[in-house]
């Protein structure tokens, strides 16, 4: 990535306190939750107060929410694949209503700021979706999930650059909060939906959602009860870091990274294509306080890093490159 | 604190998260292991209750990069601050944990899930049905009601009938064998269904319900539920889903209930009420 645009990236700043800004939400680190690979009330209701205590991740991103509620895709839902896992869960959630009114009291506890995902089938869908969190204080930012597919032609409408910056321009307003988009990782072009996005208002984009993919039984039929589902995991590391480089580089809004992140060494990977903010989710299923311990090391790293740039003042250039490499601040953070 | 694993607080005993342990000892028990992990600062699960286990070293080493998720387990005892997990090598992740010597590091997690409740109960006259590797949760709830379960367990052959060992202090314990080398031939239902007229006299006369309480392969687990229902049967019902996480984190576990809903069997189970579910799924076959 060229070192100018790298430059004049202002996505996450540091304030005074070296705390991180992600659209203005203060983040304690830069380590946040995949939508839908950490139901909380579930979590809290095996770990308790230790999860509250040590709540693993920066901010939390909800579940997929939906107007209507959803029961979720037929089981079998899951396949362990090659370093990887597949699901075809099929976004349950309880509705809009019942998430506002039975969830939200919940979140609303959580000592970091929450972000709610939400879906809608269409422009009127989601246009309701972003009024009602407009509305909630508990909410510091919505993400769309636009990998659903749209009446019209079935496609998913993330996957078409027209499509998402059409969808976006017509709801974007309806929204009072900062909107992140998670991009679809099925898509010809996804630096292209990106700068789609950030054209049309997105504040910020994550990436990779999972990437379409199927298993079969023995007999030939597929394994899956939705037929295919979506892939995660360290199987999809690399996709996922090539698709963050190459968004990072066509946006100027900051990037969340994800897609089989398993340790600090993986996150550092991310933030170096040029994500600001990491995301951990299938391997929360294998260790759920491995984010915790990820943010704890990269935040050593960035502790580190904020002395060496009060000591750069004296020795500048070297010291800034390891600073900025060591992960959590963007160029921009070291000339403020 | 964004840092350390937190220390107390959680129903999971010291360490709520992950536990590094270690490996005590893994000794072959038929064709299946019994693996005893060192867990002195766990909480003591109940009866039904499991634990998802990985290997820390060799986890993923397998030819086509299995496995990945560590594996749900049910316990089979838990005794002097260590697990018991009775262990058949059905795939890549079950392989690594027979394979455990001792002196080796595990992950664990747990204990997770809903454990037997009706079977727990003072008031039961409890049978225990189970077929193959699925006497684990029932040796656990053995356990907890010394000389008083009836042991009705079912076996491919006479080598995996000597996993019936484990069991301690029932009441009394009957086996069956598929191909007769042992006991009677047939399945632990087939074992249930002899003794069933028995069993309600013996619980009439003493002021007591019979409670079925199963574990074992789908088809086997499939015609307990329907023998108990048609039966009106009290009976609870150990499940399997392929799982991912095992607190219901990632919604990938379900199965479908009776009245049409999905249930996640890693924390509405492993065990459920018979009655709650619908037919239980085969998806190997």
């Amino acid at each position: 990535m060229p070192a100018d645009r790298q430059g004049a990236r202002p996505p996450v700043r540091i304030s005074s306190a070296g705390a991180l800004e992600l659209c203005g939400i203060a983040l304690a680190h830069p380590v946040i939750n995949g939508s839908g690979t950490y139901d909380l009330r579930a979590a809290l209701s095996v770990f308790g107060q230790a999860l509250l205590d040590a709540m693993p991740f920066a901010a939390y991103v909800s579940k997929t929410i939906t107007i209507a509620p959803r029961q979720g895709n037929p089981p079998p839902r899951l396949w362990e694949s090659s370093a990887g896992l597949l699901n075809s869960i099929g976004l349950p959630n309880p509705g809009l209503r019942a998430y506002l009114e039975e969830e939200l009291p919940l979140l609303e506890q959580l000592s970091v700021p929450l972000i709610t995902n939400v879906m809608g089938a269409d422009v009127d869908e989601i246009r309701e979706l972003f009024e009602a969190c407009s509305e909630q204080p508990a909410i510091a930012a919505v993400e769309l999930n636009v990998s659903c597919p749209n009446v019209k032609d079935g496609l998913d409408i993330g996957s078409d650059p027209r499509t998402l910056h059409e969808v976006l321009r017509k709801t974007r307003a309806a929204l009072s909060k900062p909107l992140i988009v998670k991009l679809t990782p099925n898509t010809a072009d996804v630096a292209a939906c990106a700068a789609a996005a950030e054209q049309a208002g997105a504040d910020a984009l994550s990436l990779i959602n999972t990437l379409r993919a199927a298993a079969m039984r023995s007999d030939g039929r597929p394994w899956l009860g939705a037929r295919s589902g979506g892939l995660s995991g360290p199987a999809i590391r690399p996709i996922a870091l090539a698709q963050v480089a190459a968004v990072a580089e066509r946006v100027q809004i900051p990037v969340i990274g994800m897609g089989g992140i398993q340790s600090a060494r993986h996150a550092r990977d991310f933030l170096a294509a040029g994500a600001s903010v990491v995301a951990v989710g299938t391997e929360s299923f294998r260790d759920p306080f491995l984010a915790a311990r990820i943010a704890a090391e990269l935040s050593g790293e960035r502790a580190l890093a904020n002395f060496a740039r009060s000591a750069a003042i004296a020795a500048p250039a070297p010291n800034r490159q390891g600073a900025r490499r060591a992960g959590c601040e963007p160029a921009r953070a070291e000339t403020e | 604190m964004a840092g350390s694993v937190p220390s107390t607080g959680s129903r999971l005993g010291q360490g709520a998260g992950r536990r590094e342990l270690v490996v005590l000892a893994n000794q072959p028990c038929g064709p299946y292991r019994l693996l005893q992990v060192d867990d002195p600062h766990g909480a003591t699960p109940q009866p039904g209750q499991f634990a998802m286990l990985s290997a820390l070293e060799g986890w993923g080493a397998g030819a086509d990069g299995r496995p990945y998720l560590p594996r749900a387990l049910s316990y089979a005892r838990h005794r002097d601050g260590q697990a018991h997990f009775l262990i058949a090598e059905v795939g890549p992740g079950t392989k690594r944990l027979c394979a455990l010597a001792p002196g080796e590091r595990v992950g664990m997690l747990g204990p997770l899930g809903r454990p037997f409740q009706r079977a727990a109960d003072a008031q039961a006259h409890v049978l225990l049905v189970g077929g193959g590797i699925g006497i684990a949760p029932l040796l656990a709830l053995c356990d907890l009601l010394p000389g008083r379960a009836h042991a009705l367990f079912g076996f491919r052959d006479a080598s995996c009938a000597q996993a019936a060992e484990l069991c301690e202090r029932p009441a009394a314990l009957q086996i069956a064998t598929d191909d007769g080398s042992v006991g009677r031939r047939g399945s632990a239902v087939e074992l249930l269904v002899a003794e069933l007229a028995r069993a309600r006299q013996a619980a009439a006369s003493a002021g007591r319900q019979v409670v079925v309480a199963g574990c074992g392969p789908p088809p086997m687990l499939e015609a307990l539920r329907r023998f108990c229902r048609e039966r009106d049967l009290a009976c609870e019902l150990s499940v399997e889903a392929p799982m991912a996480c095992g607190y219901g984190a990632c919604h990938g576990c379900v199965l479908e209930l009776r009245e049409g809903s999905y249930a996640r069997a890693c924390i509405e189970g492993p065990v459920f009420a018979g009655e709650r579910l619908g037919p239980i799924p085969d998806y190997e076959a």
